[in-house]
């Protein structure tokens, strides 16, 4: 009796390993493409994730900066609080003095009274990873109560606020919708002294220098961060140039090829608490605010 | 007695890679898919962020927010000469609505803008009625629609 137990040829054997080949290989380059889509989009969500939230903080903050609660300069616990001295700390930009990697990156400190017992300083900067890493983060700090005898209590400590930021710029426009410089009270450096922020200049409260003065006419704020995905992204490496506001005021450079994903967010925000609008009692056509603002 | 023992045979097996290249392909699709999805949602981002600014700057001129129209149904435009507000914040929507300037990148043929998606049919409108604004975006060919409103006078 015969019995017919063919086994597999040896081109069907070759023909099986060259199609399994395939497969492997088609699978092995499948897993990377996943993998890399995956790192990819983790990374944009990363950006897009930290942007939204963080530059939603930001514009509460300028929305608020300048705010004095009625009560606050009768009442407030911290020394030496009147309508001026209360006005010279409103709103602050210094201009590539704490400039991040490229040296470009702008200073923001900005000050409301959102109580009569309390007051909030509250900056913004970038600061360097610790551990030798040459990456910078924004930070911000809110400090309460600044002048308070005891000092004033810091409620958040240069946290890292958005990382990997590549620029920071703030660019401060008044009623007409010009460039305002300088505006800057605290951290301003050689670009304000540039433009005159010493000189001294009259205010209904009371003579403050030139970048005091200036916060009082801030009537909008433009905020541009550029944020840099923590790991490289793309296959090829690219030369990037950020240009993030009106020149000379905002920033221009070029950074050298490298893989990494750049997102730039913009932001607009009317600064409702500094260049307020006067508002005049209907019948008489009185001005019923300070004169700090402008006529509608 | 002859006992028939039978494999796959090669068309069969065939049939089967076809079937699982299919797979693959749609799996590669999906993942394309899914990269474009999380793309469109950073610009959807950008957008809400450019709605606020438009709203924004209505209510910080409320006396002019009958100027404030814009119907941009190009992916191309110029800026106007501006002297008054509403003028140059139409000209900064302009600019900032295709994100003029803000990256280019080099790979080796030269520098791009990289800058918001705009499609044929894409439409960047501002309406204003009785001192209120409104912002429509239609993106993706005009198909995905986005709305915001305030209430600026």
């Amino acid at each position: 009796m015969k019995k017919n137990l063919s086994a597999f040829t040896l081109s069907e054997t070759l023909v099986a390993m060259v199609i399994g080949l395939i497969s492997v290989a088609a699978a092995f380059s499948a897993y990377n493409y996943y993998n890399k889509s995956y790192s990819s989009i983790s990374q944009k969500a990363e950006i897009s994730k930290s942007a939204r939230e963080a530059l939603s903080i930001i514009a509460k903050d300028l929305r608020n900066a300048g705010y004095i609660d009625p009560n606050y300069v009768a009442h407030s616990p911290e020394t030496n609080r009147t309508e001026r001295t209360s006005r010279l700390n409103l709103l602050s930009v210094s201009q590539k003095r704490f400039g991040g990697k490229y040296g470009q990156s702008d200073y923001l400190q900005l000050w409301y009274a959102n109580s009569s017992q309390q007051s909030r300083y509250i900056t913004y900067y970038l600061r360097q990873y610790q551990g030798g890493s040459k990456d910078y983060y924004l930070s911000r700090s809110v400090l309460i109560n600044r002048h308070h005898p005891q000092g004033g209590n810091q409620l958040i400590d240069n946290e890292l606020f958005i990382p990997y930021v590549e620029d920071f710029q703030v660019i401060l426009k008044d009623k007409d919708g010009n460039v305002i410089v300088p505006v800057c009270s605290s951290g301003c450096g050689s670009v304000e002294s540039s433009q005159g922020i010493g000189n001294l200049v009259s205010t209904p409260y009371g003579q403050m220098n030139l970048g005091q003065a200036n916060a009082l006419k801030v009537h909008t704020a433009e905020v541009y961060v550029t944020i840099r995905s923590p790991k490289e992204v793309y296959s090829k490496p690219r030369k990037i140039q950020i240009q993030n506001g009106e020149s000379p005021h905002g920033s221009n450079f070029v950074i050298s090829s490298d893989k990494f994903h750049r997102e730039t967010f913009f932001i607009s925000v009317h600064t409702r608490n500094l260049a307020t609008p006067q508002v005049q009692v209907a019948s008489s056509g009185q001005s019923i605010s300070v004169g700090t603002g402008y006529n509608k | 007695m002859e006992k028939n023992i039978k494999g796959i045979s090669i068309l069969e097996s065939l049939v089967c890679l076809v079937i699982i290249g299919i797979g693959f392909v749609a799996m590669l699709q999906l993942s394309s898919f899914s990269i474009n999805a999380m793309d469109r949602s950073i610009e959807k981002n950008k957008m809400n962020f450019l709605s606020e600014m438009v709203l924004e700057d209505m209510i910080g001129d409320p006396d002019n927010v009958s100027n404030y129209s814009l119907n941009q149904s190009s992916c191309n435009y110029t800026n106007n000469n501006a002297s008054k507000l509403h003028q140059k914040n139409i000209n900064k929507w302009k600019d900032k609505l295709r994100e003029r300037d803000y990256i280019k990148f080099d790979d080796g043929s030269g520098y791009k803008d990289k800058k918001l998606r705009c499609m044929s049919g894409d439409i960047k409108k501002v309406i204003v009625n009785n001192g209120a604004g409104k912002v429509n975006f239609f993106t993706g060919k005009g198909k995905r629609k986005k709305y915001l409103g305030v209430v600026a006078k």
